[in-house]
């Protein structure tokens, strides 16, 4: 015990003066900053329209305010140590659960959708930082041999009692998208932590049959899927969200619009500034600018993997695994439902549409990462 | 510590395990994705480039100005002036959140609107397009678009139309017609040129942002309007203004109950002048119904069914029964009865039936006729009686005329025989509309052929009857034309109203000139017609309608509206009474018909053509024919005042002498310093005036009185006492029963002494 208590205070020591690692933190604020460049185009005609062509800005203000929160956040993030966060994943999750009910009993609605609490003036959404909660809390659950996790008991059973603690609060809100993003993250980090791929592929089989039995029985959900096969059946109604995103790609070409020149951000295409931000980027900026934002979204995840590789104990890998998972996941998701894909589900794309709550979150998470990747460099030293 | 916060050194699988999630999340996941993003923005560019243009672009049509209107002096009468309309958008004001109901409150207030309505329209949200105004002037748009500024409202909207304004409301308003909601020519001219004056409405393809955003990178495309023609009308405003004026006096003179109508044509070129149908509209607002009886029953209808249960069967019937009856009566008023309807001529038509037997040489000039005021004609069942049961005697042609006598009539008709007078009546264009350009033209009932000539058969009373314009139909134009080829050399030519199309380059794309169908009777034969019509003025029934110094001539008429029943199914005897004149008769070139239709009884005025039509006509050509330039043909036995002013008393006296003056001399000077009346006035012959010699004139205004009622003795007596001088006008005979009917000058008006007030006069007995 005392050794491993002098090791603790060696990396702690460490870490205040180990760098943490640039090429992420380069590629994050190179994506960040393009994020609000792009909320900025493509939202400036829905504020314009808002306040009556007298502001074009309403929504970028809102969001650069978050993004300062959350790279405040992020600062901090990354300098708290990993154990900080290994003794706070229980506390945190119960409150998470505790935040989650409260959205059930005193949520306030936007948009139709009853998902934000107001606590002490502060409006955000709970949903938000129950999956940061329930990744610290898988992180905390993994085993350290991987003998253990292949266990039903360990590697089944524990991940999930946590998964469902969360998923019964989604899904009495009717969360869908979250229940999703929440499941997937799960699945790859139960992997990635050692459960038994048969036992993830039965539960993935499960979940399949779930969303079956409740397609054909919520018709809501299932004009949602007529709506993806075949959008242009219904082109004003239900088709209309997904053939203005379409027009939007497509018109955008090989080189697109040019920066700011959308045309469908004009209220053709409703969500333009969150959901439905990357439909406006393929429009200005074409297949090349597109692309190229990918390709950063993929180089931030490889190095978030390459992070999560070098961290120097299981938590912190299965934690900043989780993390990076969750945004490759979010990306992958919205780009796949933008672009007709896959059906549509309210999923955001990281660091580009807007919504306070999940980029200050989504930046304070990345925090941890970056503190994550103090600890591997301080692993090397180490060795 | 034994959980997962633990270094752990080696493990592979945890290893190998990421990578593969690296693998698959950070490479692998966004190969789809690029594939289908080059799917999209590659492979299918054109068709979503295109998709998106058409999504983002709005073609708007852009109407084409309306051509205007002119008479043939280029005044104008109709031109389309800029409006608005304002329309909502529920869909839009439901997304602001917008404060319906007090919305709806101040577009009531601001549009003069039920709130509750407007709040069904702003509610509707099924809708992206609730029209609450249609065609508002400018000023009221400016106040919607400063409410719209104030309170911030999204979802009011204002889109610009036209609006056909005419300028000179009611008059030729059937005639002209007038265009509906959407701008489409309705009735009259408006309809039957629409297509010259529509023009073809143009496009704007603008790209716009959704909810009628502006959108800086937008381009629009444009495909011009090209305006409609406009139309030079051969109306001529003064000459209908006349007409009306003239019309509208004898109705509320006889207290006319059915309206009136007439017309003025050149008999030479077919061009209709003026033509009226009073009991009209304001082509403005022609929707309101303009007969204050019908407005009132309608509004008692109105009544009715508004104070019934909304939605309740009887409520329905009474509403329907309601809409009936004023779509009956805008009908009503928007219908053109000279070319519409047809109407029983009655004597007015003994002028093609003498024409016509005078050119095939069925009687000349010198037949003879006798009428004893009832005679039993062959192939006739009943008497046939005169319109004067004293019978006229011994009668030649021209008198037969003259008095307008029937069985005279009777007789001709039988001397012309079936044949000719079917085959006359035929070339005189009675069996066919006469080719008017207005749409709604009618062509009248005429008797089949058979039933005029197999008089073996059908016996002699259609023929007979026929010959004096009884027991059949025709349109007035139809009978103005008739009488026109009778008077202009034997020529049934085609009327025409619009003269020519021009287009906004000004180029002429439509021109009508004169066209002759054929000659229906010799040159001959019309000239003695000409001098027959004149002597019916001069002599006959139609002495009302002389016009001081001018040769006119026409013929009256009077018929029974034979067709129209009383509620017990009896014949009314309801009577149109009609003249048609023609001037000047040397050399005919204007025909003015006028018809009223059912004068009242109550005025104790004896109904007849020759009492009520014959001088409306006339005054009517009095307005007129000094303005259209016709040559009086006789000098007046009126005389201008010359300027007498420094002559010497020879002189002056020598001057007076040859104009049949007298003077009565004032003062001892040498020259003329004043007289009464001053130079330019138009005195009676004979008149006395007064000359001063240095004394100072005395001339007091006298206030004029009502000669109405007055012979033409009490008359002159009346104004010589006030030292006015009389101009007379209308029938000149001096007899107890041709009194004053009207007077130029108002009773009461200010006139100075040595004036002339202006008396038509009227034999109230005149008769046909």
């Amino acid at each position: 015990m005392a050794a491993e208590r002098s090791l603790y205070a060696k990396e702690e020591r460490l870490s205040r003066r180990k760098s943490i690692d640039f090429p992420f933190l380069f590629l994050l604020l190179l994506l960040l900053t393009l994020g609000l460049g792009m909320l900025y185009s493509a939202s400036s005609a829905q504020s314009q329209y808002d306040t009556h062509y007298t502001d074009s800005t309403r929504y970028l203000q809102k969001q650069a305010v978050c993004a300062f929160i959350g790279l405040g956040a992020m600062a901090i993030a990354s300098r708290i140590p990993a154990k900080f966060w290994y003794q706070m994943a229980w506390p945190l999750y119960g409150i998470s659960i505790g935040l989650l009910l409260m959205v059930l009993f005193f949520g306030e609605s936007v948009n139709g959708a009853k998902r934000w609490v107001n606590i002490l003036g502060l409006q955000f959404q709970p949903s938000e930082i129950a999956k940061f909660t329930l990744i610290l809390l898988f992180a905390r659950l993994t085993r350290i041999y991987d003998t253990d996790a292949k266990k039903f008991r360990y590697g089944v059973l524990g991940f999930g009692a946590a998964l469902l603690g969360i998923l019964i609060p989604l899904a009495l809100e009717k969360h869908l998208s979250a229940i999703m993003l929440m499941g997937m993250v799960a699945v790859v980090m139960m992997f990635i932590a050692g459960t038994s791929p048969k036992w993830l592929l039965t539960g993935a089989a499960l979940a399949g049959l779930f969303v079956l039995v409740y397609v054909s029985f919520m018709g809501y959900a299932g004009d949602r899927i007529t709506a993806w096969q075949h959008p242009e059946s219904d082109p004003s109604d239900t088709g209309y969200q997904i053939l203005q995103s379409l027009y939007a790609i497509g018109s955008g070409g090989l080189f697109g619009l040019g920066l700011g020149k959308s045309r469908q951000k004009y209220l053709y295409l409703p969500f333009q500034y969150n959901d439905y931000i990357f439909a406006v980027i393929c429009e200005e900026l074409g297949l090349v600018g597109a692309t190229a934002i990918l390709l950063l979204f993929g180089a931030l995840i490889l190095r978030g993997y390459w992070i999560a590789l070098r961290a120097n104990n299981r938590f912190s890998t299965v934690l900043a695994a989780g993390l990076v998972t969750l945004i490759a996941v979010q990306t992958l998701l919205n780009i796949g439902v933008v672009t007709n894909l896959l059906p549509s589900t309210g999923i955001a794309l990281p660091f580009f549409s807007y919504g306070g709550t999940a980029l200050a979150v989504n930046l304070g998470e990345m925090g941890i990462l970056l503190s994550i990747s103090r600890r591997n460099n301080a692993q090397e030293d180490l060795l | 510590m034994k959980d997962s916060y633990k270094r752990v050194h080696g493990d592979s699988g945890q290893h190998r395990r990421i990578l593969w999630m690296a693998l698959v999340l950070g490479v692998l996941g966004f190969i789809p994705m690029i594939a289908r993003l080059y799917d999209l923005m590659v492979t299918h560019y054109d068709y979503y480039a295109e998709k998106a243009l058409r999504n983002q672009t709005r073609t708007t049509t852009v109407t084409a100005d309306r051509g205007i209107l002119y008479d043939r002096n280029m005044n104008i009468l109709a031109c389309s002036v800029g409006v608005e309309n304002i329309y909502l958008d529920p869909n839009e004001l439901k997304q602001s959140q917008t404060d319906i109901p007090k919305l709806s409150q101040d577009l009531a207030q601001l549009l003069s609107l039920d709130a509750a309505w407007v709040q069904t329209q702003a509610t509707d949200t099924t809708m992206r397009y609730k029209q609450i105004a249609a065609k508002v002037d400018a000023q009221t748009a400016a106040q919607v678009r400063q409410y719209i500024n104030q309170t911030n409202t999204k979802g009011i909207h204002l889109e610009p139309d036209t609006k056909r304004y005419y300028p000179y409301g009611t008059l030729a308003s059937q005639v002209i017609g007038f265009t509906n909601a959407s701008n489409e020519g309705s009735e009259g001219i408006e309809a039957a040129y629409n297509s010259y004056l529509t023009g073809t409405a143009g496009q704007v393809i603008t790209t716009k942002g959704n909810n009628q955003m502006d959108m800086p990178y937008s381009y629009e495309a444009y495909e011009d309007a090209t305006p409609g023609c406009s139309l030079v009308l051969t109306i001529d405003v003064t000459v209908q203004t006349a007409l009306e004026k003239q019309m509208r006096l004898a109705i509320d003179r006889y207290d006319v109950q059915n309206g009136a109508f007439g017309m003025v044509m050149n008999v030479k070129t077919g061009e209709i002048l003026a033509m009226a149908t009073l009991g009209g509209y304001d082509p403005n607002a022609y929707l309101e119904i303009y007969d204050p009886q019908l407005a009132a029953q309608a509004e008692d209808l109105r009544q009715q069914y508004l104070s019934l249960e909304p939605d309740t069967d009887a409520y329905k019937q009474a509403k329907q029964t309601y809409d009936s009856f004023r779509s009956n009566a805008q009908l009503k008023q928007w219908r053109n009865r000279c070319i519409s309807d047809g109407y029983e001529p009655g004597s007015t038509f003994k002028v093609m039936t003498m024409a016509a037997a005078l050119d095939c040489g069925a009687i000349t000039l010198d037949t003879s006729f006798h009428c004893a005021g009832a005679e039993q004609i062959p192939g006739r069942s009943q008497r046939l009686h005169c319109w004067r049961s004293a019978g006229h005697g011994a009668q030649t042609t021209a008198n037969a005329l003259q008095n307008s006598c029937n069985l005279a009539f009777a007789h001709i008709a039988l001397k012309l025989g079936g044949e000719r007078f079917y085959d006359y009546v035929e070339r005189f264009g009675i069996l066919e509309k006469t080719g008017l350009d207005l749409a709604g033209e009618s062509k009248g009932v005429f008797f089949s052929k058979e039933l005029v000539t197999d008089t073996d058969k059908w016996g002699t009373a259609s023929l007979t009857s026929g010959s004096f314009g009884q027991t059949f139909k025709l349109t007035p134009i139809q009978l103005v034309r008739g009488i026109a080829a009778v008077v202009n050399g034997g020529y049934l030519i085609e009327p025409y109203i619009v003269a020519e199309a021009v287009d906004a380059q000004g180029n002429t794309v439509l021109r009508q000139e004169t066209t002759v169908l054929r000659q229906v009777i010799s040159q001959e034969t019309s000239k003695i017609m000409c001098t027959l019509l004149e002597s019916v003025v001069n002599e006959g029934t139609a002495k009302n309608a002389k016009v001081a110094g001018y040769a006119i001539g026409g013929k009256t008429g009077t018929s029974e509206k034979i067709d129209v029943l009383d509620a017990s199914g009896q014949p009314t005897l309801d009577k149109i009474v009609s003249f048609v004149g023609v001037a000047p008769m040397d050399d005919p070139e204007y025909i003015i018909l006028v018809a009223l239709d059912t004068p009242s009884r109550s005025t104790g005025i004896y109904i007849s053509g020759g009492v009520m039509a014959a001088p409306t006509v006339g005054a009517v050509m009095g307005d007129i024919l000094p303005y259209l330039g016709v040559k009086r043909n006789e000098p007046l036995d009126h005389v201008t005042i010359p300027d007498l002013t420094g002559m010497t008393k020879p002189q002056m006296e020598k001057a007076l002498k040859e104009l049949g003056l007298t003077a009565q001399i004032q003062g001892t000077e040498e020259a003329v310093t004043s007289q009464i009346p001053a130079a330019g006035q138009t005195v009676p012959g004979n008149s006395q005036m007064w000359v001063y010699f240095g004394q100072t004139e005395t001339q007091p205004q006298v206030e004029v009185p009502d000669f109405t009622g007055m012979t033409r003795q009490q008359a002159v007596d009346a104004a010589g006492l006030l030292g006015l001088y009389v101009l007379v006008t209308g029938n000149d005979t001096v007899a107890p029963h041709v009194v004053v009917t009207a007077q130029q000058e108002k009773p009461g008006t200010l006139l100075d002494t040595g004036s002339t007030v202006t008396l038509q006069f009227t034999d109230i007995k005149a008769a046909d």
